[in-house]
C-alpha cells in the first residue's frame, strides 16, 4: 500500500474548511502553530439508582499540528535593474514572505539564467560575475535599500505572515557592453528554524526541511504546500547593462605653411597641422572623467599658446570653450600635461575650478579636442 | 489461579464500592483520514489514527463507553470542550439515541444548533458551527449494565 497525499486530499474534499474560512475564522493561510499539541477529553455524568455519580473524564486524545511549509519569493517590481560594466553590488529587491504555520529559516542561492531566457519582457544575453552576495532591506515591506555591511547568508526565522525584502547584490563585469542584458535567479529553500513551536530566531541556518511520508515520522510533520510542494521557490530579475559607448577619431588640418599665404597649405617643414580628436559617445550614459593620451611624433613641436581664452594664451582646446595648458607633469592641475612626447588631457589631476570640469561626453554627444604641431624644420 | 483471580477481583470490588464505584469506562480517540491506493491500484479512504494533522485537516473524535458495573446507569450526559485550534465541522455530531446539544459560552449554558445566538459587533445572530465550544449528548434512554454507548464528532484544525 502507498499513501498519497492524504492531508491535501483532505483539505479538498472538506467543505468544511471554505465554511471555516467564509466564516473568518484564523486565517488559514497561517492557520494553527506546527507544533501546537492539542489534547481532548470528553467528561461524562450520571445517575445509578436517582444518585448522581462523579462525573468520570475520558481518556485524552492528543495529536500534534503538522508544519505546513508555504511561502512565496517574488521580484519587488517588474524593471530591469539598471547597472553598468565594472559596477560593483548592482542590487536587485525580492520579496519572500512566510505563509506557513511556523517561524521558517531559509538558506539563499542565485545564479546566472542561461542565455535566451527572457525575464521582465527582455532575453538574457550576458552574466553578471557568479559570485552573488545577499544583503536585508532597512524595514520590510516595499521599498528600502540595501543595508550597507548586513550580507546575509541565510534569512533566520522568518516569522508567520511575515515579508522580508531579500536584496541580491551583483557585480557587473568590465566585458559588458552597452544593451545588454543579465538575468538573473534567485533560490529560497526552507529549512527548519528550531525545535518548539513559534522558535525564535537563533542566528543559524537550521538543515533543510524534508516532507514527512507517512504521519507521525518527523517530531512535527511536514506538509510542503508552496508552489510545486517542493520546498524552494525561485523569483528572476534581470540586470540591464548600459555604458557609454565611446569612438574616437583623431583627423590632422594642415592650416598654414612657411611658403604659401593661403590655402591650399602642404606637410612641409615647419608647416602648422592642427589635430581633431573627436569623442562621440553613442551609449545610453554619460561618460565622465575621460582621459586622453596622445604620443606626439618626435618630429612634431607641440604648439604652445596655439588659443586664446579670453585673451590668455592656452594650448589644448576642448570643444571650443574650455582650455587648458600643457605644462609639464601638470604643475597647474588644470589636467593637461606634456610629459616628453606624451600629451595628457583631462582625468584626476583636474583640480582647477576655471574650467571647471574635466572632459565629459553625454549619452549621444561628440566633443572635439584640437592642440597644435608644427613640423620640425631643423 | 482461577480462585487467586477471583479473589483479587472480589477484593477489588470491595475496594471499589467503599470508594464511590466508577460505573463507566469512557475512552476518546482522534483521527483522520487517509487515501491509500490498495493492491488493486484503487484509492481507498480510511480512518488513521491521527498524531500530526496539518491545518486545515479535519480530524474525528470518537468517545467510547461502556458501562462497566452490573449497575444501570442513567441520565448519562457526555460532554466534550472543542479546542480553540479547533472548528466544529457543522452536522458531524453523532450519537446513537441522544439528543445533541451545543454551548456557545465555554460550557456554561447548552441548547440545540439553531437555538443559539451570539452577539457580534452589537448585532445578535444565530449561532454557526464555528461558535461552538463545546459538544453535549444526552441519552435518552438508561445504559444498561455492560452496554457500551459511543458519541462523535468531527472539527477542522484551523
Amino acid at each position: 500500500m502507498k499513501t498519497v497525499g492524504h492531508k491535501i486530499g483532505n483539505l479538498l474534499r472538506f467543505g468544511a474548511v471554505a465554511v471555516a474560512l467564509l466564516l473568518g475564522q484564523q486565517a488559514f493561510a497561517v492557520g494553527t502553530d506546527a507544533g501546537t499539541s492539542i489534547s481532548n477529553s470528553a467528561s461524562v455524568v450520571y445517575d445509578v439508582n436517582g444518585a448522581t455519580q462523579t462525573a468520570v473524564a475520558s481518556t485524552v486524545a492528543t495529536f500534534t499540528v503538522d508544519r505546513i511549509v508555504s511561502f512565496t519569493l517574488v521580484q519587488q517590481g517588474a524593471a530591469d535593474t539598471i547597472t553598468s560594466p565594472g559596477a560593483f553590488n548592482a542590487a536587485t529587491a525580492f520579496e519572500l514572505t512566510n505563509t506557513g504555520n511556523s517561524p521558517l529559516d531559509f538558506s539563499l542561492s542565485a545564479i546566472n539564467l542561461a542565455a535566451g531566457i527572457v525575464v521582465n519582457s527582455t532575453a538574457d544575453d550576458a552574466d553578471m560575475d557568479a559570485t552573488f552576495e545577499f544583503a536585508v532591506a532597512n524595514g520590510d515591506g516595499a521599498g528600502g535599500t540595501p543595508i550597507p555591511g548586513t550580507d546575509l547568508t541565510f534569512v533566520d526565522g522568518l516569522a508567520e505572515d511575515a515579508t522580508v525584502v531579500i536584496w541580491v547584490l551583483a557585480d557587473a563585469p568590465l566585458t559588458l557592453i552597452n544593451g545588454q542584458i543579465a538575468n538573473i535567479e534567485l533560490t529560497a529553500t526552507a529549512a527548519d528554524p528550531g525545535a518548539g513551536v513559534n522558535p525564535a530566531p537563533d542566528s543559524s541556518l537550521g538543515v533543510d526541511l524534508t516532507a514527512s511520508v507517512a504521519d507521525g515520522d518527523q517530531a512535527i510533520d511536514v506538509v510542503f504546500n508552496d508552489a510545486g510542494r517542493d520546498g524552494f521557490e525561485a523569483a528572476r530579475d534581470g540586470y540591464a547593462i548600459v555604458s557609454a559607448s565611446l569612438t574616437i577619431t583623431k583627423t590632422a588640418l594642415i592650416i598654414d605653411d612657411p611658403v604659401n599665404a593661403v590655402a591650399p597649405f602642404f606637410a612641409i617643414p615647419g608647416a602648422t597641422i592642427e589635430y581633431t580628436i573627436n569623442i562621440a559617445n553613442t551609449g545610453t550614459v554619460d561618460a565622465t572623467d575621460i582621459v586622453i593620451s596622445d604620443t606626439l611624433d618626435a618630429n612634431l613641436i607641440f604648439q604652445v599658446g596655439a588659443y586664446s581664452d579670453a585673451g590668455t594664451p592656452v594650448d589644448v582646446s576642448i570643444g571650443g570653450t574650455t582650455f587648458c595648458i600643457a605644462d609639464a607633469a601638470d604643475a597647474d592641475g588644470d589636467g593637461c600635461a606634456l610629459d616628453g612626447a606624451i600629451l595628457t588631457i583631462g582625468g584626476a589631476d583636474w583640480t582647477v575650478t576655471s574650467p571647471a570640469a574635466p572632459i565629459n561626453v553625454a549619452a549621444g554627444t561628440n566633443i572635439d579636442i584640437t592642440f597644435q604641431v608644427v613640423i620640425n624644420a631643423t | 489461579m482461577k480462585i487467586l483471580t477471583g479473589l483479587m477481583l472480589t477484593m477489588f470490588a470491595c475496594i471499589a464500592v467503599a470508594q464511590d464505584p466508577v460505573h463507566l469506562d469512557v475512552r476518546t480517540i482522534v483521527q483522520k483520514e487517509e487515501i491509500v491506493v490498495n493492491a488493486a491500484g484503487d484509492t481507498e479512504t480510511k480512518l488513521v489514527t491521527a498524531e500530526t494533522v496539518a491545518p486545515g485537516e479535519s480530524v474525528f473524535y470518537t468517545i467510547t463507553f461502556t458501562n462497566v458495573s452490573d449497575e444501570v446507569a442513567d441520565n448519562v450526559v457526555i460532554t466534550n470542550p472543542i479546542a480553540s485550534e479547533l472548528t466544529y465541522i457543522d452536522g458531524s455530531a453523532f450519537g446513537p439515541g441522544m439528543d445533541i446539544l451545543f454551548s456557545v459560552d465555554g460550557g456554561q449554558t447548552f441548547a440545540a444548533a439553531g437555538e443559539l445566538k451570539v452577539t457580534e459587533d452589537g448585532q445578535e445572530r444565530v449561532a454557526t458551527a464555528s461558535d461552538f465550544t463545546h459538544v453535549r449528548w444526552i441519552m435518552q434512554n438508561d445504559l444498561q449494565a455492560g452496554a457500551q454507548g459511543i458519541a462523535r464528532f468531527a472539527a477542522v484544525l484551523n
